[in-house]
């Protein structure tokens, strides 16, 4: 009995050791501008960065025979992401490679916590304050045993001793209170090419993109991948100008922050409701049609609140609910249908409904259609899945006319939302909030999704949830524009209203790249490119629940383009070139563009188009092929002529000092090669060309040297790229003293500056050079060797027997040899 | 002196039997309290027409859904005219336009209008089919199916 009490006891005080190990787990960050970004570890896995020449293959036999589970991924030539089934077999796997000699670093895998990847290596990207001594920088990078690789105006690189941790000798110099910027040079890790947006509270549209992070209002996550893919839809479009999405609601703020009314169609009359007729603005808190419109086209790219679905489509407000939240009359609701067809109108966000219908709006809704109109309708939210209540799909939703498109609602998971009715009425679904706070209801859900708001207290933030939500510190951005951007967004948004809104963005991109499409067709691509998620039971493609699927952005513009263009990605002017656009849309017609160094040969209006370059020009260029005379196409970048470089390295700099210069091509595709680097004027100095970089040791001073680089290509030459460095004057003479000696010898450095016009003048303080100190006899033998650094240092000598040395100085470029004298 | 003492024996009478009586009749009624009202428009053959009926929602005594964002468990479109006496504000009061349901009075008067009722389900010829115009989609769409739609045969303003 003694004997288990205290194997309790034990097994008690391991817990509470391990828990409080747990407690004190170190804070994970990097620095960006004064703040601590924190970061997360991704679970076993690993950031290797191998050694230069290691063998890939048997590297990959050994890793694979170590586990069979294990997965390795290459970044790049020298970097793998590794996975492993544990984080013990990870730490294994780490000492291992280690002891192999196989490896330069070993680095964890990084996530921001939008779960954004982020891979770091053995570099260090920083900048030193201005008022830094050259001394105390050299002092730093002795202490933490690092490399400068790179330097230039706006930034320096360093490399890490082998085994060391970026991380955290990263934010060990910034924390110094030296620099303006101090982190590990960051990989960013994509599957496709995305654009994301600088907009504020993008993170937290999770339809827009998903990764599973947590957002706010209510810290919810989701489930990574759940969301439209819209990154990768804007780089093929972020939709045309000329389309316009009708938002048939409770009207939208005039000159939003985030919606300006250069990007709205506010037209007389449009306010079918209350009030002044020709101002189709919001009353109230009703912000209904805000959040809609924001969800649709806010702003991209301003630093300000959300993106839009399709940013550079416009909205045309037409109010229809009037003050008191009733709506107008059917007739009228019929007449401003039409109004927003006649007035150019290509899509209707329709994210309302009624338990009947109404033979008026019906008219319109089939007039819309007749007129290539996207009709967009939310279904209803009256379902209560967690209750077996189905639901039922509202009017206009419901209605019997070929092409409106019924659009339910996921959640963040890619489930059903609970209140998005089951119904054969349902087309597709797109992302929203998972449930409301209600009777019933799913507890702690609430509306979710963010969008604009009316600027200031009114509309959905804070009211009306301030007695339940009042708006999270990240809902307040703060004052920047006399008041008129404060609470201007809201996180309190959600239903089958914003997956409507959700859609009728994706039609838009749609639209912009072939307009002649009208509803059904719109439909069919929305249909055929849905994902089918939620763990239905779709049956020829779909199911009651989810409809054809939940809709995918990427997918639906991929597929509305065709494609893809395929052609060389290097144009010269000689031979001609032709792209291929392969599976166009039936019954489209090709028109094709090009950038202005191209010149166009042949092809127009076929899938085949010709060009060449421009015997002058040099640079990025492009070819895009639009469908129907669209603002918008698949664009298929190239390189146009010989290749141009770009030369970077450091910007000062002293004689008897070596620095590297850097040329990286312009583009990715301009096959740069036979780099050729001259320095002007040449002087004594010489230049090693390494290809992309070459190392100058700088002899003479001179206040203005270029440094200057090109290559080529199969089209030619490309011009020289220059960079400019000052080479400060630099000399140093040595005494020893006393001489003859017999115990201790005493050298002093006396350092100077030459007179130069224009150079700066040298203070021996600026340097902090290392010398070799070694004392060879006359017959070369080495009697002893020593690093000191300062302006003079002391050898001892009382062990070296009377005679005649040499003491030989090694200052780096600069060796010079002192005769001593010993003699006890 | 005889005669005061009989007209008093009387009196007492009488008000035993009228009290007696309220008593016997309230016990057949419910307790409950007007909660909230609604202009419904008329459904024929399943479009919406012109023609709206008022609604009124009611709470029952010690409902399950007191605390909800629905107080109440029953509607009526047969509260006799005037019976309450509701500031005019209330019929101005047309429906809630994010939800399609009804509008709940505000807290200053939701506990107001306690009354006393008799009540019975409307047979299927008396159910009036109606919807509460269109709503935006952005709140959960009002659940009507959830409560009884009733006749109200009596009602009484319950006393304090």
């Amino acid at each position: 009995m003694k004997y288990q009490t205290m194997i309790l006891l034990i097994l008690g005080l391991i817990l509470m050791a391990s828990d409080s190990l747990n407690n004190d787990q170190k804070e994970i960050f990097y620095y960006a501008r004064d703040k601590k970004i924190p970061l997360l570890i991704k679970e076993n896995t690993l950031i290797v960065k191998f050694i230069d020449g290691f063998d890939k293959e048997k590297t990959e036999q050994f890793l694979k025979g170590y586990s069979s589970f294990i997965s390795i991924k290459w970044i790049k030539p020298l970097i793998a992401e590794i996975v492993v089934e544990s984080e013990r077999l990870k730490e294994q796997l780490k000492s291992e490679l280690y002891s192999k000699d196989l490896v330069y670093t070993i680095q964890p895998l990084y996530t921001l916590d939008t779960g954004y990847e982020l891979i770091v290596t053995d570099e260090i990207v920083l900048k030193f304050l201005h008022d830094i001594s050259f001394k105390q920088q050299m002092a730093l990078h002795k202490q933490y045993n690092t490399t400068i690789i790179k330097s230039s105006k706006v930034y320096n690189k360093i490399k890490i001793p082998k085994g060391a941790d970026a991380l955290e000798i990263a934010n060990k110099y910034y924390e110094t209170g030296l620099f303006k910027f101090s982190h590990p040079t960051f990989i960013g890790k994509f599957e496709l090419l995305q654009e994301i947006p600088n907009d504020p509270y993008f993170n937290k549209q999770i339809t827009c993109r998903n990764t599973g992070q947590s957002f706010l209002p209510d810290g919810h996550s989701g489930s990574n991948d759940a969301d439209i893919d819209a990154p990768e839809a804007w780089e093929i479009t972020k939709g045309c100008s000329d389309i316009i999405v009708a938002v048939l609601d409770q009207g939208v703020t005039s000159n939003h922050p985030d919606l300006p009314n250069t990007r709205q169609i506010r037209l007389d009359e449009s306010n079918f409701a209350d009030g002044n007729e020709d101002d189709p603005s919001p009353t109230g808190n009703l912000n209904h049609g805000n959040a809609c419109a924001g969800v649709i086209a806010a702003t991209m790219n301003n630093y300000k609140g959300i993106a839009g679905i399709a940013p550079n489509c416009r909205i045309m407000p037409i109010r229809i609910f009037n003050s008191n939240n009733t709506h107008i009359s059917y007739e009228d609701v019929a007449s401003a249908i039409v109004f927003a067809v006649d007035n150019g109108a290509k899509i209707l966000n329709i994210s309302w409904g009624a338990a009947g219908s109404s033979e008026d709006v019906i008219a319109a809704i089939e007039y819309a259609i007749n007129e290539d109109c996207i009709v967009v309708a939310g279904a209803g939210n009256n379902a209560l899945h967690n209750y077996n209540t189905n639901g039922e799909v509202l009017f206009p939703a419901n209605v019997d006319v070929d092409g409106v498109i019924t659009v339910g609602a996921s959640d963040r998971n890619d489930d059903q939302a609970n209140y998005s009715p089951t119904s054969s009425s349902i087309d597709i679904v797109a992302p929203s909030s998972r449930d409301y706070s209600r009777w019933l209801s799913i507890s702690g859900e609430y509306p979710e999704m963010w969008s604009i708001d009316i600027p200031g207290s009114s509309g959905y933030n804070p009211w009306p949830s301030e007695r339940e939500h009042p708006p999270e510190e990240d809902e307040e951005i703060p004052d920047s524009e006399s008041g008129y951007y404060y609470l201007a967004f809201t996180s309190r948004f959600g239903g089958t209203s914003h997956s409507c809104a959700v859609v009728s963005g994706i039609a838009a991109l749609i639209v912009s790249l072939n307009p002649e499409l009208n509803s059904e067709e719109v439909l069919d691509i929305l249909k055929s490119t849905a994902e089918k998620v939620g763990g239905f039971n779709y049956t020829s493609g779909r199911c009651n629940e989810m409809g054809y699927g939940r809709v995918n952005a990427y997918q639906a513009v991929l597929a509305t383009t065709g494609g893809p263009i395929s052609g060389n990605t290097l144009l010269c002017q000689s031979p001609n070139t032709t792209f291929t656009y392969s599976n166009p849309p039936a019954g489209t017609t090709v028109t094709w563009t090009k950038s202005s160094k191209l010149e166009y040969i042949s092809g127009q209006s076929t899938n085949f188009y010709t060009v060449r370059a421009y015997s002058w020009a040099s640079g990025p260029g492009w070819v895009k092929a639009s469908l129907n005379s669209a603002c918008e196409g698949l664009k298929y970048n190239v390189w146009v002529g010989p290749p141009t470089l770009e030369v970077t390295g450091p910007s000062e700099g002293y004689t008897y000092n070596t620095y590297t210069f850097y040329a990286d091509p312009i583009g990715p595709y301009s096959s740069a090669s036979n780099y050729n680097w001259v320095l002007n004027p040449e002087y004594g100095n010489h230049v090693y060309n390494y290809g992309d970089y070459a190392d100058i040791a700088f002899y003479d001073p001179y206040d203005g040297y270029q440094v200057l680089a090109r290559a080529q290509n199969t089209c030619g030459t490309g011009n020289y790229a220059v960079w400019n460095i000052f080479i400060y004057n630099y000399w140093e003479e040595y005494s020893i003293s006393p001489n003859p000696a017999s115990e201790i010898v005493t050298i002093s450095v006396a350092k100077s500056s030459i007179s130069n016009p224009t150079a700066k003048e040298l203070k021996a303080e600026d340097l902090n050079k290392t010398y070799t100190i070694r004392i060879f006899d006359f017959y070369g033998n080495l009697h002893f060797s020593c690093i000191r650094s300062g302006e003079s240092f002391t050898i001892p000598v009382s062990n070296l027997r009377d005679g005649n040395y040499f003491v030989q100085i090694n200052a780096g470029k600069r060796i010079s040899n002192l005769k001593l004298v010993i003699k006890h | 002196m005889k005669a005061i003492l009989h007209l008093a024996v009387i009196c007492g009478l009488i008000i035993l039997t009228v009290f007696s009586c309220e008593n016997k009749d309230l016990d057949d009624y419910e307790e409950g309290l007007i909660t909230g009202t609604f202009l419904g428009y008329k459904l024929i053959n399943g479009h919406l027409s012109v023609d709206t009926v008022r609604g009124f929602c009611i709470l029952l005594k010690n409902s399950e859904h007191s605390n909800s964002n629905s107080p109440m468990d029953l509607y009526t479109f047969s509260l006799p005219d005037n019976y309450l006496i509701f500031p005019p504000e209330i019929y101005k009061y047309r429906y809630n336009g994010s939800t399609c349901g009804p509008m709940f009075f505000p807290d200053s008067i939701i506990s107001k209008y306690k009354i006393m009722l008799k009540y019975r389900s409307s047979t299927e010829d008396e159910i009036i089919d109606f919807a509460c115009g269109f709503c935006t989609l952005d709140a959960p769409t009002f659940m009507w199916q959830f409560y009884e739609q009733v006749i109200i045969e009596e009602v009484k303003i319950r006393l304090p």
